[in-house]
């Protein structure tokens, strides 16, 4: 029997199941679940343990005791059935040993891949368990720390190398058609991968930036949902994340943690007479007050509620210079036929009254956010003002009210405005006028004529036959150009309308290194482009020609005009080769 | 591609430019007389205004050194919208009020036999004023129906050539027209195409047409500018829309595929150089191609490898390719 297993492996538990309705034993060993069945010398199924990816128990009670599990392979599963008479001992066992590995897993991918490992994943029971308790599974509260998104950033805050290739790997991870056309080039041995990337740095720094960028904290209200379990146990998850914003939202629960935790209570401790105190849940209708009290949270709540109720501390003025703060003469003007405006004061009516509580949470909430991303605001000035007049002169000054300073700027002095015509139009037209002629006569010549000629409307018309058949020619050519094109899209199968793209879109890459490489330094790199642009033009483009002439001569058609622009540039590329450097070709010969 | 902001109920303004640049209508080479192209135009104003009974018309004379309202005349706003014109029985009096108005216009017009000729740019006609004061009209019609019913377009009749000192002001006018979408239609009566009016047309998706014998200018007309803006979505109307866009440079008036382009003006030149001739901009850098670095140094007027200032304002010029088309701009370096 122990042949089956490879060494090292040991058998954690063991139990007579029932697998596709036959009987024989399943295993659960150090490295893998295996099942073999009644008489078999080698397991039939065998599962490693790193490719489970769940498992599911059916309701106790229930005629058969089974348990499906489910693999990391989509649509893979096994279900089996304990058939001993402890069958519900026996998969307790199988279970608890299933979720014990996948628990471990999580909390490792957690650590590596999350700057704080979920608290919840640290406690195996928290996985598959069906006892849940409330105010379960506490968590190592590291608050501020984290927002920090860790492992993806690691690498990338260097600029060695290795960072650029990480770069290089997630954006053709990201973008398809990139990554297409670095297949066609750079495995095609077109171009070098450094040549690929020359052309596209831009991206590069995009996606650098991009993975640079720091996500701030999420500035939702917290809303603690508790999950039910089963048994109408009330769970609550509480992650880190999760901590960080209950100490934001309250600061007197910070205080209270920072002041007991851990001396006094443990962790779960507090976090637990925190669920069950009347601080968390004054918010929520059904929960009257008949929670137990706690001195610890019925003192944070008081803090809280006072906090709320009164109104937010004025601006110190401290910084505004005596000489031209108002205040300080008031009593000089005691005779005054202003008051102080008091209907728009917060908090008179009713309906402000109970809402000004909450506005002012709310308030305050969106401040703690702002400052712990922004930081805190800056004071303005040190001390006081010194009393002398320029401090006046600075005081008084509002820069709103300040002229805005014109950019300088350019003007746009054109010399003869008709260049811009003649680079379109061509040569300079004018009317014509003969020469020796003097514009004077023209003009008396032509309003005698215009005079003696009356404009008869009554006169019938003269149209020229062919004028209608112009006409109808012209409108027959533009009917036919507002029709959908019948061109590869269309005509082609898609695959090889896409294959078609993609060839051109090598092409244009290699055009592009060709022309960029004509300089004298770049010989060999040229020579290289030549090389590629002569293997698209016949191999490439002949292949796709001769794929869609053998669909038709409509595709024949439609993939030579797809085609043309493509080999028409690299005709005219290859010419280029030719009569640029005739020199170094003609030096290399002899040699 | 159909404009749904059009109904079968809008009223048309429909902006008639009419160029009557003498020395084009006189000139031994002009296949037909403006008396008799005149006929033919009025049929067309008249048709136009019998399509709907709320279609309005507006003429606009483009003659040498000056541009004109025809129809509605000033007077007409001031006296209401009766002229002292006889009335004729066998003429509906509307047309008859237009076809007077049009005529006695241009009589005026052509009576003065001193226009201003400017020096530069002898006997022109002033389109660009023209299509000023039709936009000015239009919008002006626009605001007093403030239901928007009111669907304007324009049409100009030409015959005479580009007149190159107009370019910017035309420019202008085009931009103006497709901002506010009125089409505008351009009708060269004969002779060799108008390029700005051809870009005008192509650029508010106007019609621009040629016709191949001035004669049958009332058919042409009836065919491809009558439909109002309604009906142009159900129909296919003649018209090219092939515009020659390419650029030539501004030195050598040689067609260029890539071009420098002067930042502050957009001037555009096949090869580069230190100082703008157009605006006399200076640049303080070299260009970026290897085959421009060659010119660049032989004029060597600038510093070499000197840093590019970056203040705003400082003008960046870089090789700009002149032509849209893909495979263009890899493939043509000019030579």
């Amino acid at each position: 029997m122990s042949s089956m297993w490879d060494a090292g492996e040991t058998i954690t538990t063991q139990a007579p199941t029932q697998f596709r309705k036959r009987l024989g034993t399943l295993f659960l060993t150090s490295k893998r679940l295996a099942w073999v069945p009644q008489g078999g010398l080698a397991p039939t199924v065998s599962v490693l343990n790193s490719d489970i990816k769940n498992l599911f128990v059916n309701a106790e009670g229930s005629a058969k005791v089974m348990i499906k599990i489910v693999e990391v392979k989509p649509d893979t599963s096994h279900s089996f059935i304990f058939t001993s008479s402890s069958a519900l001992a026996e998969r307790d066992v199988f279970k608890d040993g299933i979720s014990g590995i996948l628990a471990t897993r999580q909390a490792l991918a957690n650590a590596s891949g999350a700057s704080a490992g979920s608290a919840a994943g640290s406690s195996p029971s928290s996985v598959a368990s069906p006892t849940m308790s409330d105010a379960s599974a506490p968590g190592t509260p590291r608050i501020g720390a984290g927002s920090a998104p860790g492992g993806m950033r690691r690498g990338l805050n260097g600029s060695g190398p290795s960072a650029e290739m990480k770069l290089r790997f997630a954006l053709l991870k990201q973008n398809k058609d990139l990554a297409m056309l670095h297949k066609d080039l750079v495995m095609g041995k077109h171009v070098s991968e450094e040549e690929f990337w020359e052309t596209r740095k831009h991206l590069l720094r995009n996606q650098a930036v991009m993975d640079h960028q720091q996500k701030g904290q999420s500035s939702a209200w917290l809303d603690l949902k508790p999950e039910t379990g089963e048994s109408n146990d009330v769970k609550y998850v509480m992650t880190p994340q999760v901590i960080h914003s209950v100490c934001q939202q309250y600061p007197s629960i910070k205080k209270a943690y920072d002041t007991w935790v851990p001396g006094t209570l443990s962790e779960a401790e507090f976090w637990k007479r925190y669920f069950q105190s009347r601080f968390f849940h004054r918010s929520r209708s059904g929960r009257g007050a008949n929670e137990p009290d706690d001195d610890i949270f019925d003192q944070a709540l008081a803090e809280d509620e006072n906090e709320t109720r009164a109104p937010p501390k004025r601006i110190k003025l401290d910084h505004i210079n005596k000489l031209v703060d108002l205040s300080t003469t008031e009593e000089d003007h005691l005779e005054s036929y202003t008051s102080p405006d008091s209907t728009m004061a917060a908090g008179k009516t009713k309906e402000s009254k109970e809402a000004m509580p909450l506005i002012r949470r709310f308030n305050r909430y969106a401040q703690r956010v702002l400052d712990s991303t922004v930081g805190p605001p800056k004071k303005t000035s040190a001390g006081p003002e010194p009393f002398n007049m320029s401090g006046v002169e600075r005081a008084i000054v509002m820069e709103d009210l300040q002229e805005q300073k014109e950019a300088s700027k350019i003007v746009l002095d054109i010399q003869d405005t008709r260049r811009y015509f003649e680079s379109q139009g061509g040569d300079t037209k004018s009317s014509k006028i003969a020469e020796g002629q003097n514009p004077g006569d023209i003009l008396k010549h032509f309003y005698r004529d215009f005079i003696s000629n009356e404009v008869v409307l009554d006169k019938p018309f003269h149209i020229p036959g062919g004028t209608f058949d112009a006409l109808m020619k012209n409108v027959k050519v533009n009917r036919a150009k507002m029709m959908p094109p019948q061109d590869g899209s269309q005509l082609l199968p898609p695959a090889l309308y896409q294959e078609a793209l993609s060839c051109h879109a090598t092409g244009n890459e290699i055009l592009r290194h060709f022309w960029a490489s004509t300089g004298a330094d770049k010989e060999a790199k040229h020579a290289r482009m030549v090389e590629s642009l002569n293997k698209i033009r016949d191999e490439n483009i002949k292949s796709l020609m001769i794929q869609a002439s053998s669909l038709g001569a409509n595709c024949h058609d439609a993939m030579k005009m797809m085609l043309k622009p493509m080999q028409g540039a690299i005709h005219k590329a290859l010419k280029h080769a030719e009569t640029a450097r005739p020199r170094p070709m003609a030096r290399k010969l002899p040699a | 591609m159909k404009d749904h902001s059009t109904t079968e109920d809008d009223s048309n303004l429909l902006v008639i430019v009419i160029d009557t640049n003498p020395f084009e209508w006189e000139h031994s080479s002009a296949p037909i007389k403006l008396n008799d192209a005149l006929q033919h135009i009025l049929t067309f104003m008249n048709a136009h205004l019998a399509g709907r009974h709320d279609n309005k018309l507006a003429v606009i004379a483009s003659h040498v050194g000056v541009s004109q309202f025809l129809y509605p005349t000033l007077n007409d706003h001031i006296l209401g919208s009766t002229q002292q014109t006889e009335k004729d029985a066998n003429v509906y009096q509307n047309f008859k009020v237009v076809n007077d108005a049009v005529l006695s216009g241009i009589r005026g017009l052509l009576e003065d036999h001193r226009p201003t000729l400017e020096e530069k740019d002898l006997g022109s006609s002033k389109i660009a004023a023209s299509l000023s004061l039709g936009l000015c009209y239009i919008n002006q019609a626009l605001k007093l129906d403030g239901m928007g019913h009111v669907k304007p377009r324009i049409l100009v009749l030409t015959v005479s050539p580009d007149s190159s000192s107009d370019y910017i002001p035309i420019m202008n006018c085009i931009f103006s027209a497709q901002k506010a979408n009125i089409p505008i239609d351009v009708c060269k009566i004969w002779g060799e195409d108008a390029v700005f009016l051809q870009q005008a047309a192509h650029i508010t998706e106007g019609i621009y047409m040629r016709p191949s014998d001035p004669a049958g200018l009332l058919q042409v007309l009836m065919f491809s500018f009558l439909p109002d803006m309604f009906s142009r979505n159900y129909l296919y109307l003649p018209g090219q829309d092939q515009v020659d866009f390419r650029a030539a440079c501004f030195c050598h008036k040689k067609i260029v595929d890539i071009g420098y382009v002067c930042s502050v003006c957009l001037s555009i030149f096949c090869s580069f150089s230190p100082v703008c001739s157009t605006c006399r901009t200076k640049f303080a850098f070299q260009p970026l191609l290897s085959q421009a670095r060659r010119l660049g140094a032989r004029t060597a007027a600038s510093n070499p490898g000197s840093p590019k200032t970056s203040t705003p304002g400082t003008p960046v010029g870089t090789p700009t390719n002149l032509t849209s088309s893909a495979t263009m701009a890899i493939s043509t370096p000019s030579q």
